[in-house]
C-alpha cells in the first residue's frame, strides 16, 4: 500500500462550527466544506487569487489562549486569506451582510442594468449575488460610467466596457492560463478597463475562456450574441471531437440546432478549458453543407435516393472485393463506427486495405518497430513533470488543450520545457531552452540528444544503435541543424525522467521516423515518456481497432490512381484536406471504379463519388472516442440525427446483416461489449462500466 | 475608438504586430542606457518603467503605439502589458503628442487653497487652452496635475524639470514668452533627465 | 518649544549637498561607526530610539528592521519609499534635495543592519530635483567607497539605486510601490495575513526593508547619538519620540517645513509658520490630505504625537499640515480632497474605485448646488463602505476626510445643500470654485 500522504491540517471555526482544514486552504474554499458558499466575482479557483473584488469579505478573529476570540478590526477578504491554527470565521454576520451588500451596490452603480438584452442574463453572477445578497433598490442619482457598447474585440469575442465590472478574471486568463498575455488593464481608477494592446484583434488561441470566466456580460460570443436566452436553451454534456484531446464540453441546442459550445469539467483532460477551435469549431452542426440524405450519382449530378438504393450499389461494388477494395478514414469516427468498418471490410468484404493515416511515411510505426507504446503519458501527468522536451510540434495549435497542461506544469510547478521546433511556437515563451533547427533536420537533433547522454555514459543502448548515433556530436549536429551545441548540452542535462512529447505529424518530416526513433531511444535510455500523440478525434481508437496487414493509405491510392482497384471508400474524411500529394489522390479518385463517399458536411471528394452516404455528427449519436492519451470518453445523443443521416456503425452494420444474415447490432453499447470480448484493453470501456470521466487504456 | 463600435459593424480589428513587424528606433545612447538598467534588476520587468521614459524621449515626449511596441518588443513582455503600465502612470503622455512645452498646473488642496484656479483661468485666456488641450502651434500643453508636494510654493507649475512658485498671472505671463523663444522642448528634456538619475556613473 | 533641527540642521548649507561638506558637518561617522556594530546591536539602538515610521502610519521601525531573515538564503533589498504624494506633504522632498547623504548614509546603515545586498530609492517622478541631488551623491558615494563594492573595507557590497515613478498616488503604498519598481501597474500586493510579510517576501519575493524617506534620515542620528539619546526627545509624549518634520502650507503667512520635538503644541506649530493668513483660523488639517480635518479650537489644545493627535480625532499622518482660514468653504476643500482620491485611486478593488466617484459625483453636484435631501446620510453611508473594505489604505483614506468633515462641520454641508450656495462667501473662496 503506497504511503498516505500527510497535509498538515489547523483548526479552525466558521460560523462556530469548529472543523479541520488543511493548512494554507483559501477561507473561500474551506467554509464548501461545510456546505457553505461565500459570494465571490474575481475569484477563480485555477487562477491565483488577488482580492478586488471584495465580494468574499467575512469577518475574521483569532481564538485567545483564554478561549475568547479576538476579532480583526477590519473584515477580510475570503479569496486571499489562508487557514491559520485558531482561525475563526463568520460569514453570516450583520457586519458581513452589510458589507456585501455595499459591495454588490458599488458595483451596480456603474452597470447598465440591460439585463433584458444581455446574453449573460439569466447565468449571470453579478445578477445572481445581487439577488441573494444585494440591495434591492439604488440610491445611486449620478450619470453612469458610460463606455462604448459592444465593441468586437475579435472575430469570437465581443467586449461591453459599461458591463465590465474590472474583476480581472479575463486579464488573469491570459496571463497565467493561455499565456499570451494578450489582455491587460488600461487606465486606472474608475477608467480601467481589461483591452487587448491598442485594443487590436483578440488573436489568443483560448479567447473563448474568458467569455465564461467573465461574470458579467462584458466579454460575449460574437458568435452567440442575442441567439437565444439561456433559460431556453438545452444543455447535455458532450465531448469535442475537433481534435484528438477529446475535452469535455457542455452542447447547447435549441430546437435542434447547436447554439454554443461551453467547457465542461474533467480534471484528467481539459480541467474547464476549451480551445478556440473546438467551441467555436461546431458551426458544422448547422451547416447548409449538411449531408441529408443519400446520393447517387446519375452522369454530372449527385441525386437523392434512399438508403436501399445505396447500400446496393455499395454491396455490388465491395462484395467478394478481395484486395480490389479499400476503405480510407474512420479517424474522426467513434470506436464503435470504427470497429465495425473494421468487420466489414476484413469479414465480410474480406479485404485488409483499410488505413486511417495520412502521413507522408507510413511504412514503419515506430512504437511498434521499437515495441514501444507511442502513447505513454497522460495529458494530467504531464503537470508533474519536472521537465519535459517538446518535440517538433507548434503544441498550441496541434494539441491545444496539452499545450495548456504543459504550461501549467511550467507555471505551477516550474517545469523546465525543452523546445525544440523548427519556427517559433507559443511554447518558446516558457521554455527553459529552445532548440530551433533547420527544417529536415529533426533527426540530426534527436540523435544528437540521444548521442549525448550515451556519450555522458548515462545511458547504455545497444550496440548499432551506439554506433549510429556516435556521428551526432553536438559541434556536428550545430553544424547540420544550426543548433547551437551549448544548447543542446544544455537541454540534454535536462531530460532525464522527463516526458517527451511530439505529435504524428513528425510522420510528415522527411527525417521523421528517424528522428522519432531517436526520441523513443531517448525516452528508454532517459526513464522518460516517449509520447507520438495523434492529431484526430478518434485516431487512438482507429489504431487500436484497426488493421495494420493490408495496404496503407500511399499502397491505396496508387493503386486507385493506377486504375488497379475497384471500389474505394472515404469513411468521414477529405483526403484533398488531408493527404500531402493533391494530384495523387485526384488521379486515384478519378480512376478508381466505384467511390462511396461518407460523411456529414459535403466535401470536395464528392466531386467524383458514385455513391454518398450521409453520416450523422458525432452529437447526434451515441458512441465512445479513443483521445489523445488513450482516454475513451462516451458521448451520449444530445441531437437527433438530421435528415435521414444514420450512425457510421449502423451504416456498416445493415451493410453486413444484407450479405450475411446474423442479429445486428441495436446499439452502440452492444458493439462496445464485442469490442472489449476482441480487444481486451476495451475492457474498462464497455458501457456499463465506462466512468463519466472515462478510461484510460493501458 | 468611439467610431469603431456601433453593433453590427464586422469583428475584424487591425492585428498586433507580429515581433518581425515592430520597427525599432531607439537610438545607440537609448540602447546603452538600456542595457545598463537591465543590470540593476534581476528580472527585465522591472525595466519597464525606466525604458518606457526612455521611448518617451526617444519618440519625442510621445509615448505612440509603435514607441510602447519597441519598448515590449525589447524587454520582452507583451505589448498589452506595457500598454497597461503606460498608461497607469500620468506622466507618460499616452494620450496623444504633447506640446514642446508641458505647464503642469497644481491644483490640489494647498494650491487650491491659494487660488490655483483663478490661474487655470489665466491660462486658458492667454493660451486658449484647457486642461489636456495642445495649442495649434503644438507649443504649449496645459496639464492639471494633482499635487506635486510644493505646498509651500503653492499655487505652483511644474514645466518640465522645474518647478515654478509660487506664480501668478505675472509671472505666468512671462514664463510663457520665455518658454516660447526656448527651442529646447521641456517634454523630451524631463524625460532625458528622468533616464539620466537612473544610471550610474560607472555606467555612463 | 520651537523648531528642533536635527535632520534639518544643515538645510540651507549647499556644501552639506557633497560629500566633503556632509563628512565636515560629522556625516558618515554612523556608518563608520554602525559597520563596525554587530547588526542586532544596530537594530537594538533603532529599538531603543522608539522610532516610528514617518511615513503616516508610525509603525515601529526596528520591528521591520528585526522582520528581515538573520540567516540569509537569498538576496536582502533595502527599500525607500521616496514617493512622497501625500497632499499637503512636501518634507522628503527637501530632505533628499538639501540633505541627500543623510538618506544614502542612514539607508547603508539600514543596509549593513539587515546584511542586503541592494537598495532602491523609489522617488516620485515629479521630483526630478531631489531624483539628481540624490544621484550626485550616490555617485560620490560609490566614489569614495562607500557604496558599492567593498564599502569601508569590511568586504560587504551594497548597491544603491534609483527608480523614478511616473505619476501616480498610489505608488507610495508600499506594497504599490513594490508593484511599480517590478515593472507592473502600481496596484498593492496582497498583505499580512493574506500573504508573507516584505520582510520575509517583498520585491521579487525576496526579504525587503522598505521606509520612508525620514525613517532613514533618522538612523544616522540615532546610531551616532544612541537610541536612548534619542528616546529622549519627544519624551513628553504617551510613545512618540525624536523629531518630526511638519510641512506647513495653506493659509499661512510663512509656509514651509519645520522640525519639531514631538510634544509640541500644534498652535505652535501655526505661530512658527508665520500664522493664518487672511483671516481667522477655521480649520485645520494636520497630517496630509487623508487625515480627518479638526477645528480651530482643536488647534488649540492638539498636542503632536501619535497617541495624542487621537484625543482631537485626528493623526500626525505624514506631517502635511494645511491650515484653513475663515473664508475657506469647507464643502469645496472636501469636494478638492474627494477628487484628488477619485483621481489617484488605482482601480483594483471595488469599493475604492468605485466609491470615491461617487462620493466625488455627490459633492460635485453639492458644489454646484444641487445638493439633496439624504446627500450627508448618503455620503457617510458610502464613508463607512470604503473604510476598512478596500484592498489598501487609499480607500480609508479617501473616506476619512470626507466623514471627518460631515462631523465636524456638518452645518455647512447642510446649508449648502439647502441653500445651493455656500456659507461663506468673500472673495478668496470664489477662486476656489472652478
Amino acid at each position: 500500500m503506497a504511503a498516505a500522504v500527510q497535509i498538515e491540517t489547523v483548526n479552525i471555526t466558521i460560523n462556530d462550527i469548529e472543523i479541520a482544514v488543511p493548512k494554507g486552504e483559501l477561507i473561500v474554499e474551506a467554509v464548501k466544506r461545510l456546505g457553505l458558499e461565500i459570494p465571490i466575482f474575481c475569484y477563480h479557483p485555477r487562477m491565483k487569487p488577488v482580492g478586488m473584488c471584495r465580494m468574499c469579505i467575512v469577518e475574521v478573529g483569532f481564538k485567545q489562549p483564554d478561549g475568547t476570540v479576538r476579532k480583526m478590526p477590519k473584515p477580510q477578504a475570503a479569496c486571499t486569506l489562508p487557514a491559520s491554527e485558531g482561525m475563526a470565521v463568520y460569514t453570516d454576520t450583520e457586519m458581513v451582510h452589510r458589507d456585501r451588500k455595499g459591495v454588490l451596490e458599488f458595483l451596480l452603480i456603474n452597470h447598465p442594468l440591460d439585463c433584458p438584452i444581455c446574453d449573460r442574463g439569466g447565468e449571470c453572477p453579478l445578477q445572481n449575488n445581487t439577488l441573494f445578497y444585494g440591495p434591492s433598490t439604488s440610491r445611486y442619482v449620478e450619470l453612469k460610467r458610460h463606455a462604448p457598447k459592444a465593441f468586437p474585440l475579435s472575430k469570437y469575442v465581443t467586449l461591453d466596457l459599461e458591463r465590465c465590472i474590472q474583476c480581472g478574471r479575463c486579464v488573469r486568463f491570459t496571463e497565467e492560463i493561455s499565456g499570451d498575455s494578450e489582455l491587460a488593464f488600461r487606465f486606472r481608477g474608475a477608467n480601467m478597463q481589461p483591452s487587448t494592446f491598442e485594443l487590436r484583434d483578440f488573436e489568443s488561441k483560448f479567447s473563448g475562456n474568458v467569455i465564461e470566466i467573465c461574470p458579467v456580460g462584458a466579454l460575449t460570443s460574437a458568435k452567440y450574441r442575442f441567439r437565444a436566452r439561456p433559460w431556453d436553451l438545452e444543455t447535455k454534456p458532450a465531448v469535442c471531437t475537433v481534435c484528438s484531446n477529446g475535452c469535455n464540453v457542455w452542447f447547447d441546442y435549441r430546437v435542434g440546432k447547436m447554439v454554443r459550445i461551453n467547457g465542461r469539467t474533467n480534471e484528467g483532460v481539459n480541467e474547464e478549458w476549451t480551445c478556440d477551435k473546438g467551441k467555436f469549431g461546431h458551426e458544422f452542426y448547422n451547416s447548409e453543407d449538411r449531408l441529408l440524405t443519400p446520393l447517387v450519382r446519375e452522369g454530372d449530378q449527385l441525386v437523392p435516393t434512399d438508403w436501399a438504393r445505396v447500400y446496393s450499389d455499395v454491396i455490388r461494388a465491395f462484395a467478394n472485393g478481395g484486395d480490389k477494395v479499400a476503405a480510407l478514414g474512420g479517424a474522426a469516427n467513434s470506436n464503435e463506427d470504427v470497429f465495425m468498418l473494421n468487420r466489414l471490410m476484413t469479414g465480410i468484404f474480406g479485404t485488409k486495405n483499410l488505413d486511417h493515416r495520412f502521413e507522408r511515411n507510413l511504412v514503419t510505426g515506430v512504437g511498434e518497430k521499437l515495441g514501444v507504446s507511442e502513447v505513454q503519458s497522460t495529458i494530467a501527468s504531464l503537470e508533474d513533470a519536472p521537465s519535459m522536451l517538446v518535440f517538433g510540434t507548434s503544441l498550441a495549435d496541434e494539441l491545444p488543450i496539452v499545450f495548456l497542461r504543459v504550461r501549467k506544469a511550467w507555471f505551477k510547478n516550474g517545469a523546465k520545457v525543452v523546445v525544440a521546433h523548427h519556427a517559433p511556437t507559443d511554447a518558446d515563451s516558457f521554455a527553459e531552452v529552445i532548440l530551433r533547427y533547420k527544417e529536415g533536420t529533426e533527426a540530426a537533433v534527436a540523435s544528437g540528444l540521444l548521442s549525448l547522454l550515451v556519450s555522458a555514459g548515462k545511458a547504455q543502448v545497444p550496440a548499432a544503435t551506439a554506433d549510429a548515433i556516435k556521428p551526432f556530436t553536438p559541434e556536428h549536429v550545430e553544424q547540420l541543424s544550426g543548433v547551437p551545441a551549448e544548447k543542446l548540452r544544455v537541454a540534454a542535462e535536462l531530460l532525464e525522467g522527463a516526458p517527451i512529447i511530439t505529435t504524428r505529424s513528425m510522420y510528415n518530416q522527411a527525417s521523421g521516423v528517424d528522428a522519432l526513433e531517436a526520441l523513443a531511444g531517448l525516452a528508454m535510455v532517459t526513464n522518460g515518456k516517449f509520447n507520438c500523440y495523434s492529431l484526430q478525434a478518434n485516431a487512438e481508437g482507429a489504431t487500436l481497432l484497426g488493421t495494420k496487414e493490408g495496404m496503407h493509405t500511399h499502397q491505396i491510392l496508387n493503386a486507385a490512381a493506377a486504375g488497379e482497384l475497384k471500389a474505394l471508400w472515404l469513411v468521414n474524411v477529405d483526403p484533398f484536406a488531408l493527404y500531402p500529394d493533391r494530384e495523387l489522390v485526384q488521379q486515384a479518385l478519378e480512376n478508381v471504379e466505384f467511390l462511396a463517399v461518407q460523411g456529414t458536411v459535403a466535401s470536395e471528394a464528392m466531386h467524383y463519388a458514385s455513391v454518398v452516404l450521409p453520416q450523422c455528427a458525432p452529437a447526434e449519436m451515441d458512441g465512445t472516442y479513443t483521445n489523445v492519451e488513450r482516454r475513451v470518453q462516451r458521448m451520449r445523443p444530445v441531437l437527433k440525427p438530421k435528415g435521414s443521416t444514420k450512425p457510421g456503425w449502423n451504416i456498416f452494420s445493415e451493410i453486413a446483416v444484407r450479405l450475411r444474415p446474423a442479429t445486428p447490432f441495436f446499439n452502440p453499447g452492444e458493439v462496445m461489449a464485442e469490442i472489449a470480448k476482441e480487444n481486451p484493453a476495451f475492457e474498462g470501456a464497455t458501457y456499463d462500466k465506462l466512468p463519466a470521466e472515462g478510461f484510460v487504456i493501458r | 475608438m468611439s467610431e469603431l463600435t456601433q453593433i453590427g459593424s464586422i469583428n475584424e480589428r487591425p492585428r498586433i504586430p507580429t515581433r518581425d513587424e515592430v520597427e525599432l528606433n531607439f537610438s545607440d545612447k537609448a540602447i546603452t542606457e538600456l542595457e545598463a538598467l537591465k543590470t540593476h534588476y534581476p528580472e527585465l520587468k522591472a525595466c519597464i518603467l525606466p525604458t518606457l521614459w526612455i521611448a518617451q524621449r526617444e519618440y519625442g515626449g510621445f509615448l505612440s503605439g509603435e514607441a510602447i511596441a519597441e519598448v515590449a518588443y525589447r524587454l520582452q513582455r507583451s505589448y498589452a502589458e506595457v500598454e497597461g503600465v503606460a498608461t497607469f502612470y500620468s506622466m507618460y503622455n499616452t494620450a496623444h503628442k504633447p506640446g514642446k512645452h508641458k505647464i503642469e498646473l497644481c491644483t490640489c488642496l494647498s494650491c487650491h487653497l491659494c487660488g490655483t484656479y483663478r490661474l487655470r483661468d489665466f491660462l486658458k485666456e492667454k493660451l486658449g487652452i484647457g486642461h489636456g488641450e495642445t495649442t495649434a502651434d503644438g507649443l504649449f500643453t496645459v496639464e492639471e496635475v494633482e499635487c506635486l508636494d510644493a505646498c509651500d510654493r503653492a499655487p505652483v507649475i511644474q514645466v518640465g524639470d522645474t518647478y515654478h512658485g509660487p506664480v501668478d498671472e505675472g509671472y505666468l505671463s512671462k514664463l510663457i514668452d520665455d518658454l516660447r523663444a526656448n527651442p529646447e522642448s521641456t517634454v523630451v528634456k524631463m524625460a532625458d533627465e528622468m533616464v539620466k538619475v537612473h544610471i550610474r556613473a560607472s555606467e555612463r | 518649544m520651537a523648531e528642533r533641527k536635527l535632520l534639518f540642521e544643515h538645510t540651507h548649507d549647499p556644501a552639506f549637498r557633497t560629500l566633503d561638506g556632509y563628512k565636515a558637518t560629522g556625516g558618515y561617522q554612523a556608518l563608520e561607526k554602525a559597520i563596525k556594530m554587530d547588526r542586532q546591536a544596530v537594530i537594538d539602538e533603532v529599538k531603543a530610539s522608539g522610532l516610528r515610521g514617518r511615513g503616516g502610519a508610525g509603525f515601529p521601525t526596528w520591528i521591520k528592521w528585526n522582520g528581515i531573515p538573520k540567516d540569509k538564503k537569498t538576496t536582502h533589498y533595502v527599500l525607500c519609499n521616496a514617493d512622497e504624494g501625500e497632499p499637503g506633504t512636501f518634507k522628503d522632498k527637501q530632505l533628499m534635495e538639501t540633505c541627500p547623504f543623510l538618506l544614502v548614509e542612514g539607508m547603508t546603515i539600514a543596509g549593513h543592519a539587515t546584511n542586503a545586498d541592494q537598495g532602491f530609492i523609489y522617488i516620485r517622478g515629479e521630483f526630478i530635483d531631489a531624483a539628481r541631488a540624490l544621484r550626485s551623491a550616490i555617485d560620490e558615494a560609490y566614489a569614495a567607497g562607500l557604496l558599492g563594492k567593498n564599502i569601508m573595507g569590511t568586504g560587504w557590497n551594497f548597491d544603491l539605486d534609483i527608480h523614478l515613478g511616473a505619476g501616480s498616488y498610489e505608488c507610495g503604498e508600499e506594497s504599490a510601490l513594490m508593484s511599480s519598481l517590478m515593472g507592473e501597474r502600481g496596484m498593492p500586493r496582497l498583505k499580512f495575513p493574506h500573504a508573507p510579510l516584505p520582510t520575509v517576501a517583498g520585491l521579487w519575493e525576496r526579504p525587503t526593508l522598505i521606509n520612508n524617506v525620514e525613517t532613514y534620515c533618522c538612523a544616522p542620528f540615532i546610531i551616532k547619538n544612541g537610541g536612548e539619546w534619542y528616546a529622549s526627545l519627544g519624551a513628553s509624549t504617551k510613545n512618540s519620540r525624536g523629531t518630526k518634520i511638519f510641512s506647513v502650507s495653506g493659509h499661512v503667512n510663512k509656509p514651509g517645513n519645520f522640525e519639531i520635538e514631538f510634544g509640541t503644541p500644534l498652535k505652535e506649530l501655526l505661530e512658527m509658520a508665520g500664522g493664518v493668513k487672511g483671516g481667522k483660523l477655521k480649520a485645520c488639517v494636520p497630517g496630509g490630505s487623508s487625515v480627518p480635518i479638526i477645528t480651530a479650537e482643536d488647534v488649540d489644545r492638539a498636542i503632536i504625537g501619535y497617541e495624542e493627535m487621537s484625543e482631537v480625532k485626528s493623526m500626525v499622518g505624514s506631517g502635511g499640515c494645511m491650515f484653513l482660514n475663515e473664508h475657506t468653504c469647507i464643502v469645496t476643500f472636501i469636494w478638492r480632497t474627494a477628487l484628488f482620491y477619485a483621481n489617484e485611486s488605482c482601480g483594483k478593488c471595488t469599493p475604492c474605485r468605485e466609491g470615491t466617484r461617487w462620493m466625488l459625483q455627490i459633492l460635485d453636484r453639492i458644489r454646484r448646488g444641487n445638493g439633496q435631501k439624504g446627500d450627508i446620510e448618503l455620503l457617510k453611508d458610502i464613508c463607512s463602505q470604503i473604510d476598512g473594505r478596500s484592498f489598501c489604505g487609499l480607500g480609508d483614506a479617501a473616506a476619512w476626510p470626507v466623514a471627518a468633515a460631515l462631523r465636524v462641520f456638518p452645518h455647512e454641508f447642510e446649508y449648502f445643500i439647502e441653500n445651493g450656495k455656500s456659507m461663506v462667501e468673500s472673495e478668496p473662496t470664489l477662486a476656489m470654485a472652478p
